[in-house]
């Protein structure tokens, strides 16, 4: 017996409904994940692309700039 | 590896200075689920300077603003081409060999720029690390150019695949694979290994996203014989340059049009939808400078619209061939995608709360907002024409058109203009040259994209209309087709103005950049940051501890999945975050694709189908090389309207030897799938020296040179043998392909000549051309017998 005739003998037309409930499953748990998350901490996310702005004003030059050519 | 990317000999005491670097930072470990004593060690570990290469974010921003003016000037020359046919030249720069330049330079070398611009700035921060190798970086960004200039070199002298959005031939594929995972991949991942900061930024999961799922979707739909490699074999020699590099895909039929579409689909997702949202969870909360609105949102948006993405190819093959349940699980999963991509937009509007002000007086985030609205439009315009019944009217009408440029030039086009209005002073280190210029292009730039999507929307429902239009008899009310063409020219000339006008915008853009540019200081500045490394001892919390006090295992087990814990610690991992993101677009794509692939039934056997030959496989060549498919179609739906305007809808089994398939996304001209037959060569002869001999009002363009050229008989031999290596069963005519195409090149030639038609073009590239054409969808009409019996003769 060749793979075809094992997938020949499938019923395709559940694979809508399977994929249905393997979304439901991911989409499930990555809510719970994130409702369950503590508010601080991702208050803390959030600000992350605001903060590396923070970085940059408390150490620029901190070790003093090598600069770079400006030329590019 | 990074000039300043070493210890600096800082110790505990300025752990302080570290926790600066973050709000709750402390020396890369932010939170409270990290084991106290190990967070403990990160912060006393010895602070490392660094700096950041912006050097390369200069150059790929550059490259976005340059290519991007290359992109829509031509696409604005195809747009005038189909107003005015006229201004189809010279064959090189005719609509069909026009079009995939554009499509390519907009998406690969505009938009993609745009995205290592975005991935390379922001990632260096987010991690608070320089790049992994500043020589990757630049093989990257040589590399990335060197790609497109041969799709420059290549597309308009008609060396393509044939696939839209995927045309170039395979060795610039492998080219692609090399720049995008060798250099781009193990830059990008090399990064994340060495970066200070322990948590990766939602951004960074986009990112990941893109690379992974992109390099994913490129290697299995760019499966090939390379023809030049079989001519060697054969030969000794590589032959001409455009036989060297022909290639044919492994995939046919329908087979090869869901490869295609998971492919075109996917690509929409993760090149022009992942990287951009992660440049908006990056760069609109800089612009507005205000946190992200919802940190839960996006960790729902991401994994939402991961998973659910990769299924939804099959929409674009409704009432096609492909197998119903695979077509009604891409309109299933199309339809809940609606829900994330709007939780993303919401997630990016309101970002902008407290800051609404800024609306009316920053030009940057004015495209930000207008380029986040198109977002929210398009994702929800995507979803409905994915319903079988809306994309009957919209599929291979201009509807497409628009709804790609809406989403192409209001969110890819405004998200990247306010990126770079943004990065400009920060990568130059001086002043925007003119923030009346930037708001001037935001401007000309919005009213641009109105001109030229509202239009299209308008000429893809009348084309719609018009192609099942029934008059009172029963009879198609349009039934010469070029009728539905002519009744669009009002639109395609205000589409060129809009088009005009945004390209204005564009260029507005580049003298911005340049005149910042030459502002710059004659040193750039280069800030040595500090922080200190992750510490290679630092342990989550190993276990969250169950809640519950009696209990069976499996409940304890559920509270502390429930505690989500598990999943913060995998916002700390790229590489299980990345494996696991791989399995979840994988596992559509395996659904979609095995069953497809391994099962009989869905590819119908039809004994009267049989190979092309010789002769019409070399003509399917130059339909292919001079881009007919970008306004031909070869798919008769099961619709009324359509069987009655063109014939009997196509069978999956008509398509087995089609290499690439050639079903089209689009008819500007009608669909060819039942071509054969239905007029002599002679008018087919006059068709090709310039259509309007024959239809008044048509707007191809004339293809005089395929008359004028002589079709080299001698590269046939070579496609032969590798469509046979496919498995195509061409038997004898391996060895005979070259007498046999000569053979009935000289038949054609006679009965052209019989109809009327000149005398002395049997050996020219138009007597391949007709005897395709005349091929196309006449088998299914054939007995099997008289096939068989064609064979043995």
């Amino acid at each position: 017996m060749r793979l075809s005739d094992v997938f020949g003998h499938l019923d395709l037309t559940i694979y809508p409904k399977i994929a249905l409930v393997l979304f439901v499953t991911v989409f499930l748990a990555v809510v719970f994940r994130a409702l369950r998350s503590p508010k601080r901490q991702m208050a803390e996310y959030s600000r992350m692309a605001l903060d590396d702005e923070a970085s940059l004003s408390a150490n620029e030059n901190a070790a003093g700039g090598t600069g770079q050519k400006g030329g590019d | 590896m990074s000039p300043v990317d070493q210890p600096s000999g800082g110790t505990a005491p300025e752990a302080d200075e570290a926790s600066r670097f973050g709000t709750g930072a402390v020396g890369g470990s932010r939170f409270e689920d990290a084991d106290p004593s190990a967070a403990v060690a990160e912060s006393s570990a010895e602070l490392e300077s660094f700096t950041y290469d912006d050097a390369i974010v200069r150059k790929f921003a550059f490259a976005t603003i340059v290519w991007g003016v290359v992109a829509m000037l031509v696409g604005l020359i195809i747009a005038l081409q189909l107003a005015i046919p006229s201004l189809n030249v010279i064959p090189e720069a005719a609509f069909g060999r026009l079009r995939p330049l554009h499509t390519n330079a907009a998406i690969f070398a505009f938009a993609g720029n745009a995205v290592f611009a975005a991935i390379y700035y922001s990632t260096q921060r987010l991690c608070k690390a320089r790049l992994f190798n500043d020589t990757l970086s630049n093989l990257h960004f040589w590399g990335w150019q060197a790609i497109i200039v041969s799709a420059a070199l290549t597309l308009p002298f008609g060396i393509t695949q044939g696939k839209e959005y995927a045309e170039l031939e395979w060795p610039i594929d492998l080219a692609i694979a090399v720049v995008w995972v060798g250099f781009f991949g193990v830059n990008f991942f090399g990064t994340l290994i060495k970066r200070r900061e322990r948590h990766m930024y939602v951004a960074i999961w986009f990112y990941i996203a893109t690379i992974v799922t992109v390099a994913m979707l490129h290697v299995f739909n760019n499966l090939w014989v390379p023809v030049g490699v079989v001519e060697l074999f054969r030969t000794g020699s590589f032959g001409s340059a455009d036989q060297f590099m022909k290639s044919y895909p492994v995939y046919a039929g329908v087979q090869d049009a869901l490869m295609q579409w998971w492919y075109g689909h996917n690509a929409v997702a993760f090149f022009l939808t992942t990287p951009f949202l992660g440049l908006m969870y990056y760069f609109l909360p800089k612009a507005a400078q205000r946190p992200v609105f919802s940190y839960r949102l996006s960790i729902i948006h991401f994994w939402s619209l991961v998973f659910i993405y990769i299924w939804a190819g099959p929409h674009h093959l409704h009432y096609t061939a492909l197998p119903e349940w695979a077509s009604s699980l891409g309109m299933l999963f199309s339809v809940m995608l609606w829900m994330p991509s709007w939780g993303g937009m919401i997630n990016g509007l309101l970002t902008l709360r407290g800051a609404w002000n800024k609306i009316v007086t920053d030009p940057i985030i004015q495209f930000f907002i207008v380029g986040v609205t198109f977002y929210g439009m398009a994702t929800f315009e995507g979803p409905m024409l994915s319903i079988k019944s809306v994309n009957a009217l919209s599929h291979y009408t201009d509807w497409t058109i628009a709804h790609v440029h809406s989403a192409a030039l209001g969110w890819n086009g405004f998200m990247t203009f306010g990126m770079l209005y943004w990065l400009f002073p920060k990568l130059f280190q001086t002043k925007l040259w003119s923030k009346k210029l930037c708001s001037a292009h935001f401007w000309i730039g919005t009213v641009g994209i109105l001109l030229y999507i509202i239009p299209i929307y308008a000429a893809g429902i009348t084309q719609g209309l018009m192609w099942r239009a029934f008059d009172e008899t029963g009879r198609l009310a349009f039934p010469d087709f070029v009728e539905t063409v002519t009744a669009l020219m009002p639109f395609y000339y205000i589409r060129a103005i809009g088009g005009t006008l945004f390209l204005v915008g564009t260029v507005m853009c580049l003298i911005n950049c340049v005149m910042t540019w030459m502002n710059r200081p004659k040193v750039y500045e280069e800030p040595v940051h500090r922080a200190a490394p992750l510490s290679k001892s630092y342990r989550d919390m190993s276990h969250a501890q169950s809640r519950l006090e009696a209990n069976v295992g499996a409940g304890h087990a559920g509270d502390k999945f429930l505690q989500g814990m598990w999943h913060r610690r995998l916002e700390r991992r790229p590489v299980r975050f990345t494996v696991l993101v791989l399995l979840g677009v994988s596992i559509g794509s395996i659904v979609e694709a095995i069953p497809t692939f391994l099962i009989k039934s869905n590819v119908p056997t039809i004994a009267s189908v049989q190979p092309y030959t010789p002769l019409e496989l070399m003509g399917r060549d130059i339909y292919i090389a001079e881009g007919c498919y970008n306004c031909h179609s070869q798919m008769i739906r099961p619709i009324y309207a359509e069987t009655k305007r063109y014939g009997e809808y196509s069978k999956p089994g008509e398509f087995i030897y089609d290499r690439p398939f050639q079903w089209g996304s689009r008819r500007i001209g009608p669909d060819l799938a039942r071509e054969g037959g239905k007029q002599s060569h002679f008018w087919h002869y006059l068709h090709f020296e310039d259509p309007r001999q024959v239809v008044e009002q048509s707007i191809m363009p004339k293809y005089t040179h395929l008359i004028t050229q002589d079709l080299d008989f001698s590269k046939i031999p070579s496609r032969v043998a590798s469509m046979a290596m496919l498995g195509v069963p061409y038997g004898e005519a391996v060895n005979n392909a070259e007498e046999m195409a000569r053979e009935q090149a000289a038949q054609i030639a006679r009965e052209l000549v019989d109809q009327g038609g000149p005398e002395g073009v049997g050996e020219k590239k138009v007597i391949a051309m007709i005897a395709y054409m005349q091929r196309l969808g006449t088998d299914i009409y054939k007995d099997a017998g008289e096939e068989v019996e064609d064979a043995a003769e």
